[in-house]
């Protein structure tokens, strides 16, 4: 009789399997690792091993190298068990606990594969954290999902940008069984598209690993991919592929010893020693002890009060403080996706300790969820959180200079001079050095965050390296040494560090830390982060009583200082026994009913898109994305008079962005992977050819420099296209007009001739879109010289046209700014000439740099700068922006397929504020 | 100039042989320390995380230069070379300037020769510091490559890389030495590599090396690919450095082509003889930039300049001769590199994009013990050199 035992140790769970003689399984279990997947596994060896009579171990997994067993590849792993099991299987869907795969299988054999490579999003730890969020066990919310009939979209790009989406679909009090079938659907999407990359999805596809288990996770594959109901095929042991899969491997591969008994005790390998390298010095202990806060004793008699509230993702703060602005009572509660339930609950609390004695003069609100519940609660005054937090810290430390503040979902950071802000940063798209990634880790890790994850830290002599880069990143860090094997001590050490590093690299950049600086945030009750911060930035750093509710006092200064009427709107602490109106959104007290100023960007839309269409010729697809958002005057003209009708794609709506996800054949930046959305489009309104040039630069503006490129992604839209789109008829002629009109000309010339016209038909054409590109572009000039003479503040949007317009790309941002009575100005509006330079060899840059030199030398001008997440280009053009906008405080944003109205509102309110103090 | 100390970044192996060419031509040249952990440190500090890997890491060791006690600003000088696009990589001495400057270190100069002339005026050095240049950057290639291909079957664990070591050693002293040499260090290099015993040479699965330059013959910026494909059972061939300056000498015919300029013309194609000639004379060879141009033309048009079309060509040109896997190399970001592997949709061939950010994965590890399994199928299921599509 011999036995196998298959082992796949993953990060989060062991599997184990015995196959016997004839492939029964005699023995399976699945254990968590808890952090510790070596000894788990050595356990369950032991124990299977006292019990079985085992003629070969195999293993697999990422922690599948901890034993000294016939090591399987886990690719290889679940490709031979279901390339035997199920023959059949054309695609395999893998998602385990931090890992994804999608298997192509042709004949039982691997044909092609991918992996999720540095993003872990769409994994079953997403999910758990997510469940747990909700407070629903992982079956509840597996049944739950099921129930959904319109569920909302999630960003499912990257696990922290899903989650904040979840937040915000929370406050605005979407239920949770269509939240939960939302993140079905976003992890689905997310595998398909990142994970698939535009691989071939054939049937019959089979799903494995522990999430499989999740019917909602079945339903959302179905329905991503297209299937029937029941069409995604599960193994009977669906989380055992791999434990499986690795016997027969060996056995196939004749890699077990000839004997029919182990000794199970050779398999068990010392834990390899780390990379010194990698380690930072330990954290030491930090000399003071924090004073733990005292609140004042409260007074006899009526109390007159102000109250702040501050509402975030993760905590919601409630403050009251006196006349004299001592504070009088504060509550810490979690906001667990119920902010609405959050704060009556904390008033409640309130009104129960002092409700009756208390008047409130005025009350204001601060954080993600301000808007809502200052309506909620009759806010006198509702404030952005920056602001809020900077008025919390003066109120502590007045001559305070900088303020790190870390909390759940958020991180900022705040400059100040003479008690006025005078820069600031938010965490930008992604969510890593903030406090749900550190807690998150700790229970990975079986920890309790409060008490004893100092503790440890503290304990640690050689903290490991955890990078430093976006959660995902650290995440896998961590798991990398976890399944090697360190020490816990050092790993929590290292995440210390890790929170800090990359609040300081990616949030604080290269701003100018000061020498009185004070952390806020609920994470700066934790002393290892604060030792941490004081072992990188050589500096002291102070926390403040009430460190975890600073902006909730703000928001109560700020409405004691901007106090303007005798009684508060203040609606009492009963909450229960007040109805909720709905009222047009306040935007920081100002109201929206002011008159707008005009829309530039939809006039610019008008002026570029509309164009005569001419019925009858073949249909010519023209996608509206990219360049042509400049030229399409150009392309509509050349193309009708040539005899064409041309069809533009629609503007970008959120279901052609993920059709535009769902069929993109790259990581490239995400207007690249829009242009799929529009080419589908195109196809779809019945085009018979799509015009996808290979544009490699721009007309240079002085006829010296060739060098007037774009950049490579525009360059290469054809080439993505056709990698991920089959359309017979997409014409993509390289054109080259930083070489001249002659050439250009040249180059139209020969591609008039493949659409079968001759050189004078063409020419014509060339004539007559040259004239009306001139007139757009004179239109546009024009209006803009009359919007500057009127020399009102306004902002300037000095981004790519396409990143300026695209409803997509632009999350609304001019739209945004005219609701808060704010004029935006697309960068061509501005007369600012464009010098090309050997340096600067981008035609975008050469335009952004001349839009950021003209904003600085306008006094009523300041400028938000639309980029996007892997905008090569940008990357560097950034650094030379902020080189030339050195008189006022402007706005950078990142955008990307996440999109929150919340956080955005936020960061323009902010922006406003500052400049407007500037 | 000439007091001035040039540090050049330790790209790759070739380095050292560039600075030995620039102290023969009277140059004081010394090739910055290994990059390490304080090298991504340094450099994570200055930059946004947004540029690409290599940006970091050369600022980092800018950086860990000039924060070396010693270090003499009045007497030091960095190289970085530049391009006029369209990526990324002619922006970096720029901003490397802004960052040097902003820390204090305004009169540091970083010489930067440009590609536009194919490197033609190289810092003002002229033709005899180019040949020296060229021949080290060629005889390293031939090293590299002959490493790569013995190592995988070496019968004495560590041979070749001991031979390796020392050549390299060898070449910088021909390249710096007065009398030269360098014709018959890499005949006897030759001779030495194929002298060492064997074990049934040539019978492992051949995995090609393209991608971004930077990264792909560096192992301490590249997860050393090389070695952890030969520990998985195969051998390699890396795109060489040589390449690069293949295609921007065709470049450059071209351009001074497109504007009537005869001298240009002459020049670039006068060099470029020359540097064939050269190369014939070392005993290496290459498919020239054409014929990878042509290669990768059902693909991509010439008109799309960079590396991208030259890792597309020279993949093909693998491929054809018994390739049976291409790894691609590139910065996280990397934009020719991310239309690389789009495009690497539509070849038939186990193929894995590897893109680095600086963080150790177990991810890769994982992804290239799977891509190994299927380089190993592939290998059976085309036994022989296959026609090209």
């Amino acid at each position: 009789m011999r036995n196998y035992l298959g082992i796949d140790i993953g990060s989060v769970s062991v599997k184990v399997v015995v196959i016997g003689e004839n492939f029964e399984i005699l023995e399976k279990r699945c254990v968590r690792t808890k952090g510790n997947p070596a000894a788990v596994a050595r356990e369950l060896v032991e124990n299977i091993g006292a019990r079985f009579a085992l003629a070969g171990v195999a293993s697999t997994g990422s922690g599948g190298k901890l034993l000294k067993a016939e090591f399987v590849n886990e690719i290889v792993a679940q490709s031979t068990a279901v390339g035997k099991l199920y023959p059949h299987i054309k695609t395999v869907i893998e998602i385990g606990g931090e890992d994804s795969k999608l298997l192509i299988m042709e004949k039982g054999k691997l044909k092609d594969f991918a992996a999720n490579s540095v993003c872990a999003a769409g994994t079953g730890s997403f999910l758990d954290q997510q469940a747990t969020r909700l407070g629903l066990s992982i079956e509840e919310f597996s049944r739950l999902a099921l129930r959904s009939k319109r569920p909302p979209r999630i960003a499912g790009r990257c696990t922290v940008f899903a989650k904040s989406d979840m937040i915000h679909l929370q406050q605005k009090g979407t239920p949770d069984y269509d939240i939960v079938a939302g993140l079905c659907l976003a992890v689905a999407r997310n595998f398909i598209g990142n994970v698939g990359r535009g691989k071939k999805i054939e049937k019959p596809v089979a799903f494995h690993g522990g999430v499989a288990a999740n019917v909602g996770m079945v339903k959302a594959f179905e329905c991503v991919i297209g299937l029937a109901d029941g069409e995604v095929f599960i193994p009977e042991h669906f989380a055992l592929m791999g434990a499986i899969g690795a016997v027969i491997s060996c056995l196939e591969n004749d890699r077990f010893a000839r004997g029919d008994k182990i000794n199970i005790k050779e398999i068990f390998i010392a834990q390899s020693k780390e990379n010194k390298s990698r380690f930072h010095s330990p954290l030491g202990r930090r000399g003071s002890e924090e004073s733990s806060p005292g609140l004042n004793m409260l007074p006899a008699g009526n109390i007159r009060a102000y109250l702040g509230i501050d509402v975030g993702s993760v905590s919601t703060n409630l403050a009251l403080l006196d006349e004299n602005k001592n504070v009088l009572v504060r509550k810490y509660l979690a906001t667990a996706g119920r902010p609405i339930e959050a704060v009556k609950r904390g008033l409640l609390e309130i009104k129960d300790e002092i409700g009756g004695r208390v008047e409130v003069l005025g009350a204001g609100t601060t954080g993600s969820g301000r808007h809502m519940i200052g309506d909620l609660v009759g806010a006198d005054i509702v404030k952005n959180e920056i602001t809020a937090q900077a008025e919390g810290a003066l109120h502590f430390e007045p001559a305070v200079d900088t303020i790190f503040e870390i909390g759940g979902q958020d991180s900022k950071y705040i400059a100040l001079e003479k008690g006025a802000v005078v820069d600031f940063a938010m965490n930008k798209v992604c969510a890593a050095g903030t406090g749900s990634f550190l807690e998150e880790q700790a229970e990975k890790l079986g920890l309790n965050i409060r008490r004893e994850f100092a503790e440890f830290a503290f304990a640690s002599s050689s903290p490991c390296g955890s990078g430093d880069r976006c959660t995902v990143f650290m995440e896998s860090e961590l798991n990398h040494h976890l399944s090697r094997g360190a020490p816990q001590a050092d790993l929590v050490a290292g995440l210390a560090y890790s929170i800090v590093n990359n609040y300081l690299n990616r949030v604080v950049e290269n701003r100018r830390v000061g020498e009185n600086i004070l952390f806020q945030g609920g994470v700066a009750g934790n002393r290892a982060v604060v030792a941490a911060f004081e072992k990188i930035t050589g500096k002291r750093i102070t926390v403040p009583p009430f460190h975890d509710v600073t902006g909730a006092i703000g928001a109560a200064l700020i409405a004691r200082r901007e106090r303007n009427r005798a009684k508060s709107k203040f609606k009492g602490f009963d909450l229960n026994k007040v109805t909720v109106e709905s009222e047009a959104p306040v935007f920081d007290g100002k109201s929206a009913a002011a008159a707008k100023p005009p829309d530039l960007f939809a006039e610019r839309d008008e002026i570029i898109f509309s164009y005569k269409k001419i019925s009858g010729g073949k249909k010519i697809g023209l996608p509206r994305a990219l360049l042509f958002y400049e030229n399409f005057p150009f392309w509509s003209a050349f193309f009708s008079a040539l005899g064409f009708e041309v069809v533009l794609s629609d503007a970008s709506t959120p279901e052609l962005a993920r059709a535009a996800i769902e069929n993109k054949a790259a990581e490239a930046c995400f207007p690249i992977t829009l242009s799929y959305g529009h080419v589908r489009d195109l196809a779809a309104k019945g085009a018979d050819l799509i015009f996808l040039p290979s544009v490699i630069g721009q007309p240079a503006p002085s006829s010296e420099s060739a060098e007037n490129f774009n950049c490579p992604f525009i360059q290469a839209l054809p080439y993505f296209i056709k990698a991920g789109f089959n359309h017979d008829n997409i014409l993509s002629p390289p054109l080259e007009p930083q070489r001249g009109k002659a050439f250009f000309e040249k180059q139209l010339i020969n591609f008039g001739r493949g659409l079968g016209k001759n050189k004078k038909e063409t020419q014509d054409a060339i004539r007559q879109a040259q004239e009306k590109l001139r007139e757009a572009e004179q239109r546009i000039k024009a209006r803009g010289r009359e919007v500057l003479k009127q020399n009102v503040p306004a902002l300037a949007i000095i981004s790519r046209s396409y990143n300026g317009s695209d409803p997509a790309l632009n999350l609304n941002i001019p739209q945004k700014l005219r609701e808060m009575g704010v004029l935006a100005i697309p960068a061509d509006y501005l007369p600012a000439e464009t010098e090309a330079t050997a340096a600067m060899y981008w035609s975008c840059g050469q335009k952004i740099l001349a839009a950021a030199k003209f904003v600085d030398r306008q006094p009523a001008l300041s400028a938000v700068y639309i980029t996007n997440f892997r905008c090569g280009p940008d990357s560097f053009i950034s650094h030379l922006v902020k080189e030339t906008i050195t008189a006022k405080p402007y706005l950078q944003i990142e955008v990307d397929e996440h999109s929150s109205d919340t956080g955005i509102i936020t960061r323009l309110e902010a922006f406003l504020e500052s400049w407007q103090r500037a | 100039m000439a007091a001035r100390l040039v540090y050049i970044p330790r790209m790759c192996d070739h380095a050292e042989t560039l600075a030995a060419a620039l102290r023969r031509c009277g140059v004081p040249a010394e090739v910055l320390p290994p990059t390490d952990e304080k090298t991504l440190e340094l450099g994570r500090k200055y930059t946004s995380g947004k540029e690409c890997h290599p940006f970091t890491v050369t600022t980092g060791d800018f950086l860990k230069k000039i924060t070396e006690p010693g270090f003499d600003p009045q007497r030091s000088a960095f190289l970085m070379p530049t391009a006029s696009g369209p990526c990324r990589f002619g922006q970096y001495h720029q901003t490397q300037r802004i960052i040097l400057d902003r820390l204090g270190y305004r009169d540091v100069p970083i010489f930067s020769p440009d590609v536009r002339d194919s490197y033609g005026r190289s810092m003002g050095l002229g033709l005899k510091f180019r040949r020296l240049a060229w021949r080290g950057i060629v005889a390293v290639d031939l090293l590299n490559e002959l490493a790569a291909a013995i190592r995988p079957d070496e019968k004495t664990s560590g041979a070749a890389d001991k031979l390796h070591a020392y050549y390299l050693a060898m070449i910088s002293k021909a390249i710096e030495a007065k009398n030269g040499g360098i014709f018959k260090t890499v005949k006897e290099m030759k001779r030495d590599f194929f002298a060492l015993p064997r074990l049934n040479p040539g019978h492992k699965p051949l995995i090609g090396i393209v991608g971004e330059i930077f990264l792909r013959c560096n192992p301490a910026c590249n997860a050393d690919i090389v070695r952890k494909v030969e520990k998985l059972g195969g051998r390699t061939y890396t795109a060489p450095i040589s390449e690069w300056f293949y295609y921007t000498n065709l470049g450059y015919i071209y351009e001074s082509w497109l504007r009537r300029s005869p001298q240009g013309f002459a020049r670039a194609l006068l060099a470029d003889l020359i540097q064939r000639w050269d190369e014939r004379r070392l005993g290496h060879r290459q498919p020239s930039a054409l014929k990878l141009i042509r290669l990768a033309s059902p693909y991509l048009h010439h008109t799309f300049k960079g590396e991208a079309i030259l890792s597309i060509g020279k993949a093909l040109d693998l491929i054809e001769n018994g390739a049976a896997g291409i790894i691609n190399i590139m910065p996280f970001t990397c934009m020719p590199g991310t239309v690389v592997s789009a495009i690497a949709k539509q070849i038939e061939i186990p193929w894995l994009d590897v893109s680095i950010d600086g963080t150790e994965g177990v991810n890769l590890e994982i992804r290239l013990e799977a891509f190994m399994h299927q380089a190993a199928s592939y290998k059976k299921s085309v036994p022989r050199a296959r026609e090209r599509k």
